[in-house]
Order: C-alpha cells, then sequence, then structure tokens
C-alpha cells in the first residue's frame, strides 16, 4: 500500500496510506496536481491542523475508507440531525473546541462525510436552545443595540416560541 | 424514520438513517369509533379526533407510528433503552385489544407506558386486563402542552450515545402489519458545554459555508432562534435557502397576517409548505392575510413542490389562482376547505402537470369544479375525495378520471357517495390499471350492485389494498373474485359488512400470499373460535 507523509502544525509526521489521504479532496488535488510518487519521501506540511486534531481526522477517514462517496442528490436531503451513527457519535464526543477545530480541518481538508457528521453534531447543541442559551454555549458575543434585538426579536418571534 | 427488524424471536424497533421527509401520501390507520362512526375532524383543533396522520392536533402528538402483531405481545419483557427515556422525547405506548373477532384495533387507546411517569411498564401491564396486540408510540417533545395539562417533565440530556434498537418487545407471533408510519424523529443528544476553548467565541472562527451547512439542518424553530444570536447569524439565518421545508401547522395559532408579512421574504424558495390550521388569526385582517398569503405564492412560483392548506377554512380567488400557477406542484391538499366559490383555471393556466396528490377530503367542493380541476392534472395519482357532501354523482368523476387520469393508484372517497343512487361508474375502476387503494367505504350504491367488483378483479392486478367497510350487502360471491384474482392484495377491510363468512375468509388467506390485515370488525357472521383456528393455521 503506497504512503505519504502528513506533517502536522506543531511537528509531528503521520505516515498514512495514500488511500486515506485521497478522502480528502484538498489532499487528491494535490497529489494529483504534483503528481506524487509513491517512492517520494517527500512530507506533505498541514500548518492549519494540529496534531491531536490530525490523529483524530486520520481516525475518522480510516473507519470511514469504504464509505461510498456522498453524492449531491437534490431528492435525498441529508440535511437533518438524527442520522448520525453510533460509531460517529461516539467519535464525536469530544470538547466543543475539539468539536470546532475538527469542523475546521476538516473543511479545510475537504472531507466532505467528517463536515457533514460534525456540522450535524453542531445543529444538534444548538437546536432546541433559547438565543441566549446559544450564545452561552458557543460564547458568543451579543453586537446588537437593544433596539435592533427588539425588531429582530419580533421578526421572528412568531415561529421562534415552543 | 423508523424500522422495524425481527431477530431472534424478538422484535427489535430501530432508527433507519433517512432524512425526514413532508408528510406524504400515507395510507393511514383508520380510527373506529365504539359506535360504528368514523370520528372525523370537526370544529377547532382541541376537539379534533385522529383520522389520518396528518389531521393530528399540532399540540398532541408531534410524530407517531403504529404497529400491529397478529398474536398478542407480552409486554412484561418490554424493554426501553434508557437513552431514550432520559432524551426529550415522551414516548408513551398505547395498545388496544379486544377479542378475536377484531383483528383491528378498535380505536380506544389504553395507556401503558410513558416514559415521563417513569415507571417500569412492566408493573402498568400488568395492572392491564387487555391483550395487547397493537402498539402506538407518540413522540412529543412539547413540553409546554405537557405543563398545560399538569405534567411535568423533567429534561435530562443524553449523554450516550443512541443505542441500535432502542425499543426490543420479545415476539410470539408472526406480524400481521407492518403498518409502520412514516415517523420523524429527532432524538436530540446533547453534550454539556465546555467552558474552555479559551472562553473564545468558537464560532467566529467558522466560515460562512460552514454555518451554511449547520443551518441548513436546523428547524423553523431553531432558525428563528439563531437569526436572533447575533449580526453576523442573523445575516446567515435569514438567507431563503434555508427555508425550503416550512411546516407551520405547529405554528397555527401565531400565524397571522403581520408574521406572515415577516415570513414573506424567507418564504422565497420555499419548496414544501404546510400551513394546516393556520386560519385563527385572519378573521382580524382577512384580506391583507390572504393577499400577504397569495403573495408568497407567488414569490414560491416555480419552486413550490408541496402545498398543504388543510383545515384553512376558506381560501380567496387569487390565491387559488396562484396555485394553478404552480407549474412544479405535486402535492396538493386542500383538506377541508370551502372551495364552492372557487372560480376555476384561468385562460393562461397550463395545467398542474407534475400534481400527483390531491386531496380534498372534507372540503366543499361541487363536481364540476373537481372534473375541471382533474382535467388539469394528467398525471395524478392519488385521489382523496373522502367525505365530500357537494359531491353529487360519482359517475362522471370516474369516467373523467379514466379518461384524464389513467395513472391514478389510489382513489379513496368514503362517506362521500353514500345513499346516492345509481354508481354504475363504479364498473370503469377496472379501466384503471394502475389501480393499488380503492377506499369506498360507507360509499355503497343504492341499488346494489356488485359485478363491477369482477371488473376490477380481472383488470387491478395492482390492487394492493381494498377497503369495502360498511357495505351492508357485500356478500360473499362479491368478493370471491377478488380475493381469487388479486393476488397483491395486502390489506382488505371490511368492517360492518354483515354479510361475509368465514368461507371467503379463508379462501383469501389461502389465496393471498401477501395478505397482511383484514378487519372484520362488525361482521356477525365470523365467530371467535373461526378466527383462532385461522390464526393457528
Amino acid at each position: 500500500m503506497p504512503q505519504i507523509k502528513l506533517q502536522s502544525s506543531d511537528g509531528e509526521v503521520f505516515p498514512i496510506d495514500v488511500e486515506i489521504a485521497k478522502m480528502s479532496t484538498t489532499l487528491k488535488t494535490m497529489l494529483e496536481d504534483l503528481g506524487m510518487e509513491d517512492d517520494d519521501d517527500e512530507i506533505v506540511p498541514l500548518p492549519n491542523v494540529n496534531a491531536a486534531i490530525l490523529r483524530k481526522v486520520l481516525e475518522w477517514c480510516t473507519a470511514h475508507r469504504h464509505d461510498p462517496p456522498i453524492v449531491d442528490d437534490p431528492n435525498i436531503l441529508d440535511t437533518r440531525t438524527n442520522n448520525i451513527t453510533c460509531w460517529d457519535a461516539e467519535f464525536l464526543k469530544v470538547d466543543q473546541g475539539t468539536l470546532f477545530e475538527l469542523i475546521l480541518a476538516a473543511n479545510y481538508l475537504d472531507i466532505r462525510g467528517l463536515l457533514d457528521v460534525a456540522c450535524k453534531s453542531v445543529a444538534t447543541l444548538i437546536s432546541g436552545k433559547t438565543p441566549e442559551d446559544i450564545r452561552k454555549t458557543f460564547n458568543i458575543k451579543n453586537d446588537f443595540t437593544p433596539e435592533e434585538e427588539e425588531e429582530i426579536r419580533k421578526e421572528n418571534e412568531c415561529c421562534a416560541e415552543k | 424514520m423508523f424500522g422495524l427488524q425481527k431477530l431472534d424471536h424478538q422484535f427489535k424497533i430501530s432508527p433507519i438513517y433517512c432524512a425526514p421527509d413532508f408528510p406524504e401520501y400515507v395510507v393511514a390507520h383508520r380510527t373506529v369509533g365504539p359506535s360504528g362512526v368514523l370520528l372525523r375532524p370537526l370544529g377547532r383543533p382541541n376537539d379534533q379526533k385522529p383520522y389520518r396522520r396528518q389531521d393530528f392536533n399540532p399540540l398532541d402528538v408531534e410524530h407517531l407510528f403504529t404497529f400491529q402483531f397478529l398474536a398478542p405481545i407480552d409486554m412484561t419483557n418490554f424493554k426501553m433503552h434508557r437513552s431514550w427515556e432520559k432524551a426529550n422525547v415522551v414516548v408513551r405506548i398505547l395498545s388496544t385489544w379486544i377479542d378475536y373477532t377484531e383483528l383491528v384495533i378498535n380505536g380506544k387507546w389504553q395507556l401503558v407506558y410513558e416514559t415521563c411517569h417513569s415507571r417500569d411498564p412492566s408493573e402498568n401491564y400488568k395492572e392491564c386486563s387487555e391483550v395487547i396486540n397493537t402498539i402506538r408510540i407518540e413522540f412529543n417533545r412539547n413540553f409546554l402542552m405537557y405543563n398545560q395539562v399538569g405534567r411535568t417533565l423533567q429534561t435530562i440530556p443524553v449523554t450516550e450515545p443512541l443505542p441500535e434498537f432502542p425499543l426490543v418487545f420479545p415476539l410470539n407471533g408472526r406480524v400481521l402489519y407492518d403498518g409502520v408510519q412514516r415517523l420523524i424523529c429527532n432524538v436530540v443528544s446533547e453534550r454539556e458545554p465546555e467552558a474552555e476553548w479559551n472562553g473564545k467565541n468558537v464560532t467566529e472562527a467558522l466560515p460562512t459555508e460552514v454555518l451554511n451547512n449547520i443551518f441548513g439542518r436546523l428547524d423553523l424553530r431553531s432558525l428563528s432562534r439563531c437569526a436572533q444570536v447575533n449580526k453576523r447569524w442573523n445575516s446567515i439565518a435569514s438567507d431563503p435557502h434555508f427555508y425550503r421545508e416550512v411546516d407551520l401547522k405547529g405554528y397555527w395559532d401565531k400565524i397571522s397576517f403581520n408574521t406572515l408579512e415577516k415570513l414573506k421574504g424567507k418564504l422565497q424558495m420555499v419548496r414544501k409548505l404546510d400551513m394546516t390550521w393556520c386560519n385563527d388569526i385572519i378573521l382580524i385582517a382577512p384580506y391583507e392575510y390572504f393577499d400577504s398569503l397569495t403573495s408568497i405564492l407567488e414569490g414560491a412560483q416555480n419552486t413550490l413542490t408541496h402545498l398543504c392548506l388543510n383545515h384553512t377554512i376558506w381560501i380567496t380567488k387569487p390565491m387559488m389562482q396562484r396555485i394553478f400557477d404552480c407549474p412544479n406542484l405535486e402535492e396538493l391538499r386542500l383538506r377541508n376547505i370551502d372551495l364552492r366559490y372557487i372560480d376555476g383555471w384561468s385562460e393562461s393556466c397550463k395545467g398542474l402537470m407534475k400534481l400527483k396528490t390531491l386531496d380534498v377530503s372534507l372540503s366543499m367542493i361541487e363536481e364540476r369544479r373537481l372534473i375541471e380541476m382533474l382535467k388539469n392534472t394528467p398525471n395524478l395519482e392519488h385521489l382523496l375525495i373522502d367525505d365530500c357532501d357537494w359531491l353529487g354523482n360519482v359517475d362522471p368523476i370516474i369516467t373523467t378520471v379514466v379518461e384524464y387520469n389513467p395513472n391514478l393508484k389510489s382513489w379513496s372517497s368514503s362517506f362521500t357517495f353514500r345513499h346516492k343512487d345509481n354508481a354504475r361508474g363504479y364498473e370503469d375502476f377496472g379501466k384503471l390499471l394502475h389501480l393499488e387503494y380503492l377506499d369506498l367505504s360507507s360509499s355503497e350504491p343504492r341499488p346494489y350492485g356488485s359485478s363491477w367488483l369482477e371488473h376490477i378483479a380481472m383488470n387491478c392486478q395492482k390492487l394492493k389494498r381494498l377497503d369495502l367497510g360498511f357495505w351492508k350487502e357485500l356478500t360473499d360471491e362479491d368478493l370471491l373474485p377478488i380475493v381469487t384474482q388479486c393476488k397483491e392484495l395486502s390489506y382488505l377491510y371490511l368492517p360492518s359488512t354483515p354479510k361475509i363468512s368465514f368461507s371467503v375468509l379463508s379462501t383469501a388467506c389461502k389465496n393471498l400470499p401477501n395478505l397482511r390485515h383484514i378487519c372484520i370488525f362488525w361482521c356477525y357472521k365470523i365467530t371467535v373460535s373461526m378466527v383462532s383456528l385461522l390464526i393457528l393455521n
């Protein structure tokens, strides 16, 4: 099995199978564009991803390497939150910081499946919460003026209750 | 979505990982009241009785599914995974059973288990003298409602992942009816927010496309709340892209002219719009309300595929014109609406070429208007005209359907043509070669004629469900062609057909490999021992 080496932002090197690396569209494009050969000893630096997160990402990729590619089909709406598999739910049992870093890494490496499942997880965190709870959960600052806030509240009150 | 699985003498229900769906055409359970009258929705939502799934009181049950077993289920070993008990979900298991003369529920639900009572279900079951063969599971996350009726709910976040089989029932008999209704259930799994990440706004770093991905998974309520978080979230969450499938029936008491005006901008790209019950406030400003609704329909003209305006009582002419101008409409539900004064199609309208489901049950609609609609919907597959008292004669309607809607798969007209003379047109059902579901309960013609059943038996080879309840004159001979020739038949609903005897029932069971469900409620010629014999064989 051909391998390549990935280097995290803090310098750790991860030798991985090319097959797994190609689950990342970013890496796949890069490998194809650069025409990297198996025997190249070159190291691919990933300055946006630290070792802990890269390890998690690779763990996910290894577990999902046999997944069929995600096809955007407008008839199958994979938009909700109830279809997280047990494995993924277990995998995503991490603190919020890690979860968001995973999302950023998945977004940067363009790993669609991981990005989707992590976003689903965030969506479940949001659903059912009031705006104030959401702000508290994610440490978001309310940047509305009181007047603006009242206006926005009125605009959305119809469906925000219950 | 939930699936059923039979494993090692156990019956398991597990989530199927599948996207939730707009309530599409569901051949739902009919609930029959003790007096033999179908309970039908009338009056205000709080007085509603369940009739079909779409008509449940929006405050009552969010999601529900029912399934039945031929043999009684042993509830003593019933297990529910504790994550469900802890989740923000109320699971109520209700059961009905009876004696062996009734193979089907009698509509009187007995509560045997409710999660918020935190009692051992088996204990509760022991108190219940009835034998259970039917289980209904309801999900309701509406705490408000439960508090209103004096129940309090604890919400404890789930800390473990959903197990593969949250509910397990020991299975003692073969499954009679796989009536798992489409069920949408979001079991919320929540983790305690971590105080760390240096107290930083973790979402700030997320690019807009990631927030789009997250918001795209939220429901209307959560989106409305996200829009109030801060400026960035507001601008993202107000994008009409997220409002493609909008179900407003839960907000029926909030929808008014003012709220519609505020929603208008967001509904520009709506594909599936459900406004069941949204009529309560219109009396304050009816014209403005309908103008606003009309302009929403106009804005979404090219995107709208599913529209449901059930129980909105009335509708205006311009609104109807707008509906007829939606070229992509696939499902149109106009239940319980006064459609008498709606003038038909404008000259410019090309017809609803994609319409598959048309539901005008309980509505006041005249024959000529229905016929006009049918002529303009050539690809119609499901027609529901239950309880339409304004429809006079069935013959011209069937003739129109045969000519203009050859792809019709289901026809439901229970209670519509009762006591109407002259239903010769029933023979024409035999010309609908794709017919799968035929519901003519309580529509027995006078004088009684039955040769049409032979036509159906000969031609409608795809027939899966047949409903002839309350046909007092129906005999074994009438039914014989159906039970010998319609091999696909899986559901035969014959309550209160007193002339039916056991022989035709046993012929049906021998001949029809797919038969899953027979209802012989109030068939007095059939006794308990006969049915027991049938079950044993």
